[in-house]
């Protein structure tokens, strides 16, 4: 088998034409999954939010969304298809939320996550977010606690530091499509 | 002052003086759509005045009794802009502020001295509020608000009149002193909400709750606290 060459991934808006295949990632990601219809409205009617899509060889990999509410970019949403997990997709992901929240004028990141998704976590705290509370009960089908999780002011130095940094790590790591072992 | 109520059919928003003269107002068709829209509007409507969220000196809110959705995103939104922009947050009953809102109108009747206020509670409840307005046109609730059933009228203490929002049922006249009333909604809401600041002060950020007419069904509610909604992330 001939090896192909390292993939690039793209970020890029999302589109009505991607909620095919953010529906497949979104079914294999949570336990509640939203309805297809949810997704078409907050990219087609609502001012608030910001959906992206992260691409490899043209096929979604990924997906996140936020709300820009006056000074705070909140994370609504946010997966990577299984198959393309730990290649370092979701980390750009952040990065492209991070940037996006900064040009639009938020001074901090915040997001829910659950308390038992550690790998999400960990994503997260790398990113500066760091635990700030807890939502008790906040998840309806096990009433497990949600981790409320802010990062500083994301104009301060050290949150530019923190995200050039990161951007330099993650921008320069390639990309292999799920089964094919390195060349 | 920015004012906003959010528990009938139509939100709206309000930016007034200091002593609650209104500056600029909108409305809009509220359906479920109150999280996304909004901020949208409060910014809209401080921009066509030509001003800031930091030029702000206090929120006003409507507390219902409402729409759930509505009432939840309203209220938290008056919160979180209070306690971001580190200014007092004042709640006024809904029904009060209809009531006001239709004393200045200043029709026959308008100064009837009680009122019976009629909001739709879910798809076949009706709220049921009575207000007392004073000489003066001050306003006060008389007795707590009631949660009817679509087979019982409300019943009209005598020599009251009632006022309808969001009701296509309702007698005509009713109907009529409710439309009245949501179009002065805003400015009654600045007005009531700035004497009451120069009255008794702000309300305080952690007790102050909606005045839900009804709650989807499974979602227990004790004081303001309800269970979350399936779906969330």
């Amino acid at each position: 088998m001939v090896a192909r060459p390292p993939l690039r991934v793209r970020l890029e808006p999302m589109r009505a034409a991607d909620i095919d295949a953010v529906q497949r990632i979104e079914r294999m990601s949570f336990s509640t999954p939203w309805p297809a219809y949810a997704y078409r409205q907050e990219i087609e009617t609502n001012r608030l939010a910001r959906y992206i899509v992260a691409r490899a060889g043209g096929e979604v990999v990924g997906f996140a969304g936020m709300w820009m509410m006056v000074d705070q970019a909140h994370v609504t949403t946010f997966a990577v298809d299984p198959a393309w997990r730990r290649q370092g997709i979701g980390a750009r992901m952040v990065l492209d939320l991070l940037h996006m929240a900064r040009t639009l004028g938020a001074r901090q990141a915040t997001l829910e996550v659950r308390l038992s998704n550690l790998p999400a976590r960990k994503l997260y705290e790398r990113f500066g977010f760091r635990p700030v509370g807890v939502r008790p009960r906040y998840y309806s089908d096990n009433g497990e606690d949600a981790l409320i999780m802010t990062t500083d002011d994301i104009d301060g130095p050290e949150m530019r530091a923190r995200i050039a940094r990161l951007e330099t790590e993650f921008e320069a790591r390639e990309i292999r499509t799920p089964g094919e072992s390195p060349a | 002052m920015l004012a906003f109520d959010t528990s009938t059919g139509e939100a709206v928003v309000a930016l007034g003086a200091a002593d609650g003269t209104s500056i600029a107002h909108e409305h809009w068709p509220a359906g479920h759509l109150h999280g996304e829209r909004l901020l949208v509007s409060v910014e809209r409507v401080l921009l066509a005045a030509g001003t800031t969220l930091q030029g702000l000196a206090a929120i006003v809110v409507g507390l219902g009794p409402g729409s759930f959705t509505g009432l939840r995103v309203g209220l938290a939104a008056a919160k979180g802009l209070a306690f971001g922009l580190g200014i007092p947050v004042v709640g006024i009953a809904t029904p009060l502020a209809l009531v006001a809102a239709d004393a200045v109108a200043g029709v026959d009747g308008a100064r009837s001295r009680l009122t019976v206020v009629v909001l739709p509670a879910g798809p076949n409840g009706r709220y049921r509020t009575i207000v007392r307005c004073g000489r003066g046109g001050a306003v006060r609730l008389a007795g707590r608000p009631a949660l009817m059933t679509a087979e019982t009228e409300p019943a009209i203490p005598p020599g009251a009149r009632m006022l309808a929002l969001d009701l296509p049922t309702a007698p005509g006249d009713a109907r009529v002193a409710g439309e009245r009333a949501r179009r002065g909604l805003g400015e009654a809401l600045l007005r009531l909400g700035a004497d009451r600041l120069a009255a008794e002060g702000a309300d305080d950020l952690a007790e102050l709750v909606p005045m839900y007419a009804t709650l989807p069904r499974g979602a227990a509610a004790t004081g303001g606290t309800i269970a979350w909604s399936p779906g969330r992330r």
